[in-house]
């Protein structure tokens, strides 16, 4: 009875409990003697009480700093964002479920990977407009027209495609990563995503579909017998060129604009067309010309170079111009 | 003290699926208590109530991750008493010029009862506390605490011995001793019956 004391002076024993306590109290001197040093303790602190502050109040003031100190972790990425919440959570409060938390935390993060790509790939492509592919489209369909039309013993057909192709896909690819392009270019401005993943993105989205687009009018004049040559020479007459004027067109798009881009790299793919004619003579540097446009190793590092370059050129700016009209420091 | 089990449960369920109004309630259901305990905690009433702002916004973050191995008035407590121990060690090491930091873990404020009384209690005996009170905020830190969970948070001692994670043996030994060393005070200020 005496270890119960303590609970019976602060009021919480159970009821049972504490009656059965008070009628021991009334026959047992030295228990009511121990019980009055104790309730001095328990009045003197009860005396001392003060209300506490007003419910609403108080959760307001709570809530009210959670929304301010939020934003931090917010603009983490998804699944990072996702994973410092569940362990600040396991930290700060509940101390026995921490290990418990974060435990279950690092299967979500490694499930989330693939399916973000995924995402990203289908948000990206919903983003594109729609008249890119289906100009694309359009213009591969009339190469392809024109090239079925050259029946003769000089057999022309493939050369046509080799012709349309890259200019097709170079277009296609300023017009969907050009400042002053993107429809939702405040919007992707205001994401946590990387730029560079964006622009690296739309890039593959856009280049897959052009090769999609002119491997099947390749496989078209293939089996229309259209060319003598082969589907791996007909394929390899395009690859080249679409990938080096494609790579081109992300570079000045990114520094110039989609129109620039678009300007540029048709005149240069002009130079290239005008340099298989018989307007100019058969120089060193009309073969030069010619090697570069080709499927070679060079071409396809000077290719990925030129990519590369335009990724480490897209950093997050102000959406419409180069220079920030404003400086945030 | 506290309503009945299973409301709290319900009501913390509620507050984990982003319910504020659940939030208020269950802090007007331990609005006293957990205001009392903070006080014997911080010393003073404008620490112990960013306590109590720190304590609810923990709650609110952490209300899913309640298993109901405990009960609920054990959970907020020990919670309360978490977020006491961040917000007072930031103090203690900023006052002692980062000397606590050495104490390492656990309750970094000095461990032996000030002889004297220090400004907080100066300040809680002005604001109409008694000597008693006065006393308490002079215990080593864990016997107040002991002291506090009992007496002001009114909790039972087997909630108080799996909150401090300490044996319900260890819990009783402090009262006694706390009361022991409260004994000076509690003759002076004997309270009438």
């Amino acid at each position: 009875v005496k270890d119960l004391l303590p609970e019976y002076a602060a009021g919480s024993l159970p009821p049972t409990r504490h009656r059965a306590v008070e009628a021991h109290l009334a026959g047992c001197a030295a228990c009511r003697a121990e019980l009055a040093s104790w309730r001095a303790v328990a009045d003197a602190l009860r005396a001392d009480q003060r209300p506490g502050p007003a419910g609403a109040d108080l959760v307001r003031a709570a809530l009210s700093r959670s929304l301010l100190a939020e934003p931090a972790d917010r603009t983490e990425r998804v699944s990072r964002a996702d994973r410092t919440e569940r362990v600040s959570r396991a930290d700060r409060a509940e101390p026995e479920r921490g290990e418990d938390a974060t435990n279950r935390a690092v299967p979500v993060r490694m499930r989330r990977r693939p399916r973000a790509v995924w995402d990203l790939l289908v948000a990206e492509a919903r983003l594109v407009r729609p008249s890119v592919p289906v100009v694309s489209a359009l213009v591969i369909a009339l190469g392809l027209v024109l090239a079925m039309s050259q029946r003769g013993p000089g057999a022309w057909a493939g050369d046509v495609l080799a012709l349309v192709a890259p200019v097709v896909a170079a277009a296609g690819i300023a017009a969907v990563y050009g400042s002053g392009r993107d429809a939702v270019a405040e919007l992707t401005a205001a994401t946590p995503t990387s730029p560079r993943l964006l622009l690296l993105v739309r890039v593959a989205l856009v280049f897959w579909y052009d090769v999609t687009l002119a491997a099947a009018a390749t496989g078209v004049l293939v089996a229309a017998g259209a060319d003598p040559d082969g589907p791996l020479t007909l394929t390899l007459a395009w690859l080249g060129p679409v990938a080096l004027l494609s790579a081109l067109s992300v570079v000045l798009a990114g520094w110039f604009g989609a129109d620039v881009a678009i300007g540029l790299t048709a005149a240069l793919w002009g130079v290239r067309v005008l340099g298989g004619t018989s307007y100019v003579d058969d120089s060193w540097l009309s073969r030069a010309v010619q090697a570069i446009w080709s499927t070679s190793v060079p071409t396809v590092v000077v290719s990925l170079a030129l990519l590369a370059v335009a990724v480490i050129h897209a950093v997050r700016g102000e959406p419409g111009r180069r220079l920030p009209a404003t400086h945030l420091t | 003290v506290g309503g009945p089990g299973e409301d709290d449960v319900a009501l913390l369920r509620r507050v984990a699926g982003g319910d504020s109004v659940a939030l208020t309630r269950l802090y007007e259901r331990y609005a006293g208590p957990l205001f009392g305990y903070l006080r014997r905690l911080a010393g003073d009433d404008m620490t112990a109530e960013e306590i109590l702002q720190d304590t609810m916004l923990a709650v609110w973050r952490s209300a899913g991750a309640f298993a109901g191995r405990s009960r609920v008035s054990t959970w907020l407590f020990g919670v309360a008493r978490r977020q006491a121990h961040n917000r007072l060690r930031g103090q203690a090491h900023r006052r002692l010029g980062g000397q606590a930091h050495a104490r390492g873990p656990g309750p970094a404020l000095p461990d032996q009862p000030d002889p004297a009384p220090g400004p907080d209690e100066l300040a809680i005996a002005a604001a109409g506390g008694t000597a008693v009170a006065a006393a308490v905020g002079r215990l080593p830190d864990h016997h107040r605490d002991v002291v506090a969970l009992v007496f002001v948070a009114g909790l039972p001692l087997a909630e108080v011995a799996e909150l401090l994670d300490v044996p319900v043996g260890t819990v009783k030994s402090r009262l006694y001793h706390a009361r022991a060393a409260l004994a000076g005070q509690l003759t002076t200020a004997e309270v009438p019956e």
